[in-house]
């Protein structure tokens, strides 16, 4: 539920998301160099795909977002990356939807490029998991921002709604809590193993 | 004149791997050359040379003129290159707008452009498949429409990266045939290929590659030494293994045929 | 997802197959926006009627277009079912403790109706052209360059990457992996999402070779496209006409 559908959102918050959508996308593509589209391309359509996976959480099964990996692997291109998969999800699967999609790309983006300036935090902590520890924290952090900020932005709609923004936080707990551990494994293990993949990695080809 | 001039490339990957230790060769304008090597000898990595995407130590001259920084774009229109996987070459959504990619590039009127486009489908055997997406094309399908995006740009080298790796026999003896017609009307070609059998009719010259050039002569010169070939693990083709067998035995005395046809005559000149 | 082939529909050659792509998204956006933000039941009804009209003249099944709209409902549904008794208002019903309010079924309703045209449309936007020709139009209309070549390549490689997945899926459920609520589970598809990560990073490495390879410099030119033709007008005339009176209303 944190891909919010049309038809719900008042004109000036659509609005609003779109202006900030729009500037967001500027910084995030400010000075792309030709040897980077391929890359943000690619890595955008790996994420889209891995978010598609089915977890199964009881008797349901959930999907992930994975916006703290879009973050951690690339950098300030990360907005540029979940506004391509959110356009492509809202135009293909009708997940989210086209007049939303600024309110949207804001709410799962936002988290991306916030999780990428925590997981810089972790050049600062002298352990060899580091980037396990910093990325399941990143990872954890963006769900838990986009969530809030989808009900956030649901409160705003007046006291009826309160209710349901409280069942959306509720609802996402496990998943804050699965993505943390996810973002963190799968994080370790790039760290071993393809260190140039994560954002201000030592070839520093996505920049800050 | 020398279409490609390599002189003593040395090449290692980020990560320590030695890749190229030496290799020189130089191959004449019209000429089609197979190049051979067993897995990890260096043949992609070579290749990649050849249009300015690895630069390691050494010198790569086309047409006589040396790659810089500066010439890559002219270089890049010279040398059209096929990679290995046809997942790499075919990023675009669609095969029309993948073949017609380069030419775009070079800047040709749409006219231009549309004809060289449908020439190169044509050539191969593609031709209404445009509209289709590349995951909607078969593995043999993909492996042809990305000789089609270079074909496109009429480049006068061609560098193919095992163009007939996982294809069935009909498809292969396709390519070789396309190989041969793209020599006849003047284009240079080399071609990194496993399939020995197939090589006879595709080129005029071998080189042997293990890290460096081990071996550079006439197909019928190398393909023959049985102990240079087995010595890198390569297979003969299994004709030129025969014979050469007759031959060890005395038994045969003549040139060593590659063809089925020629072979069989041989064999009941032989009987009689 | 295996079997997803948005393109399947793409061809028809429907009077909204036939329209420009330029004028053909101004206008179903207009409309789109004229409908979600409808301010009462009945304009939005009507939305909801103009594109169910608009999708049965694009001949694409019904049935099709059905199965796209599960997204939509699962986050509108519990939004309509919890807004009556959640909304202050006139009490219309009364359980116990529950009320249903008549604003709240209103809103209830009028989310539902909005939310579900809305995806209709959006549907017969990308499901009446090939993608590409839709992005195209897109960066005709202003979309950055860079941007229109990310979707082009995540599109084309979206399809290549889920196979790849489905492969690597499928061997590790020959090892005997089942998916279940634990640790183990997560951890397991953190690494096989991390190695389809490195994957899909090698392979744009590739790509980008061969893109240098045919002239690649930074940009995709795009071939010029024609005027827009009266019918063209036409079609957006009258979208645009529902679409204003919508808002009018
Ligand atoms: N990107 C890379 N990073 C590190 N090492 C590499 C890379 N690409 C190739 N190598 C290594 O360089 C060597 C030569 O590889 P190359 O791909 O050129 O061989 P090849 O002759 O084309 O093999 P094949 O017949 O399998 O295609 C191999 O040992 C390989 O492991
Ligand atoms: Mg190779």
């Amino acid at each position: 539920m944190v891909h919010i559908s049309d038809g719900v959102l008042p004109g000036p918050m659509l609005a609003a998301g779109f202006i900030l959508t729009a500037i967001l996308l500027y910084y995030s593509l400010k000075e792309i160099k030709a040897e980077e589209i391929a890359k943000i391309s690619l890595i955008t359509a790996a994420l889209f795909v891995a978010s598609l996976v089915h977890f199964p959480i009881g008797p349901t099964s959930v999907h992930l977002i994975l916006n703290g990996l879009a973050g951690i692997l690339l950098g300030r291109r990360a907005f540029a990356g979940v506004f391509v998969a959110l356009t492509l999800q809202a135009l293909f699967f009708q997940h989210g939807g086209l007049t939303s999609l600024g309110v949207n790309a804001l709410n799962i983006g936002l988290p991306a490029l916030l999780a990428w300036q925590l997981f810089e935090y972790r050049k600062n902590l002298a352990s060899p998991r580091r980037e396990t520890i910093f990325g399941a924290m990143a990872g954890g952090m963006a769900v838990l921002a986009s969530v809030l900020m989808v009900s956030l932005e649901l409160l705003t709609m007046g006291e009826a709604f309160k209710e349901i923004s409280v069942l959306v936080i509720g609802v996402h707990l496990p998943v804050v809590v699965l993505e943390s551990v996810v973002a963190g494994a799968a994080t370790g293990f790039l760290a071993n193993v393809k260190p140039e993949m994560l954002a201000g990695g030592n070839n520093g080809s996505f920049p800050r | 004149m020398k279409a490609i001039e390599a002189i003593n490339l040395v090449f290692s990957y980020p990560d320590g791997t030695r890749a190229l230790e030496g290799a020189s060769f130089s191959i004449d304008s019209g000429e089609s050359v197979a190049l051979l090597g067993p897995n990890g000898s260096g043949k992609s990595t070579l290749l990649l040379h050849l249009n300015g995407i690895l630069r390691g130590q050494g010198t790569v001259r086309i047409m006589g003129r040396e790659i810089t920084e500066d010439n890559l774009s002219w270089v890049r229109s010279q040398v059209g290159m096929v990679f290995q996987d046809p997942d790499d070459q075919l990023f675009m959504p669609t095969l029309e707008e993948d073949v017609s990619f380069g030419p775009r590039n070079m800047g040709l009127s749409e006219a231009a452009v549309q004809e060289a486009v449908s020439w190169a489908l044509r050539s191969t055997g593609l031709v209404d498949l445009e509209a289709k997406s590349p995951h909607h094309l078969s593995f043999g399908q993909r492996k042809r429409a990305a000789v089609a995006t270079v074909l496109s740009m009429r480049p006068p080298v061609m560098v193919l990266d095992e163009p007939t790796s996982n294809l069935d026999p009909r498809s292969k003896r396709e390519v070789a045939t396309l190989i041969r017609s793209l020599q006849e009307k003047g284009t240079t070609i080399i071609t990194a290929t496993h399939d020995a059998n197939l090589v006879p009719y595709m080129a005029d010259r071998v080189l042997l590659l293990d890290r460096k050039i081990v071996a550079d002569g006439d197909v019928r010169q190398i393909l023959c030494r049985r102990n240079l070939m087995k010595g890198l693990g390569l297979e003969m083709p299994l004709l030129a293994d025969l014979f050469e067998r007759l031959r060890e035995e005395k038994i045969y005395s003549g040139a060593t045929p590659f063809a089925a046809d020629i072979a069989a005559k041989e064999i009941i000149d032989l009987l009689k | 997802m295996s079997h997803f082939d948005p393109e399947k529909h793409s061809c028809l050659g429907s009077a909204i197959h036939s329209w420009d792509p330029r004028a053909k998204i101004v206008s179903l956006l207009v409309l789109i926006f004229a409908i979600a933000l409808a301010g009462s039941i009945l304009p939005a009804l009507a939305g909801l009627c103009v594109s169910i009209s608009l999708v049965l003249i694009s001949r694409i099944p019904l049935a099709h277009v059905a199965g796209f709209m599960k997204w939509p409902v699962i986050f509108l549904l519990p939004l309509a079912l919890f807004l009556p008794f959640t909304t202050e208002g006139d009490c219309l019903y009364s359980f116990q403790f529950l009320s249903v309010s008549r604003q709240g079924l209103f809103f209830s309703l009028l989310y539902l109706t909005r939310g579900v045209a809305a995806a209709l449309l959006a549907l017969l936007i990308v499901g009446t052209a090939p993608f590409t020709v839709t992005i195209k139009a897109l960066q005709e209309m202003g979309l950055p360059a860079s941007l229109t070549q990310i979707f082009l390549f995540a599109y084309r490689y979206v399809f290549l990457l889920n196979e790849e997945f489905s492969i690597m899926s499928r061997s590790l459920q020959c090892k005997g992996f089942v998916r279940r609520s634990d640790l183990k589970t997560a951890r397991t598809l953190a690494m096989a999402f991390a190695m389809l990560l490195i994957r899909s990073y090698e392979r744009s490495l590739a790509v980008y070779n061969a893109m240098l390879s045919r002239g690649y410099r930074g940009d995709i030119p795009i071939p010029g496209r024609n005027g827009l033709a009266a019918s063209d007008l036409f079609k957006s005339l009258l979208v645009l006409g529902a679409a204003f009176s919508i808002m009018a209303k």
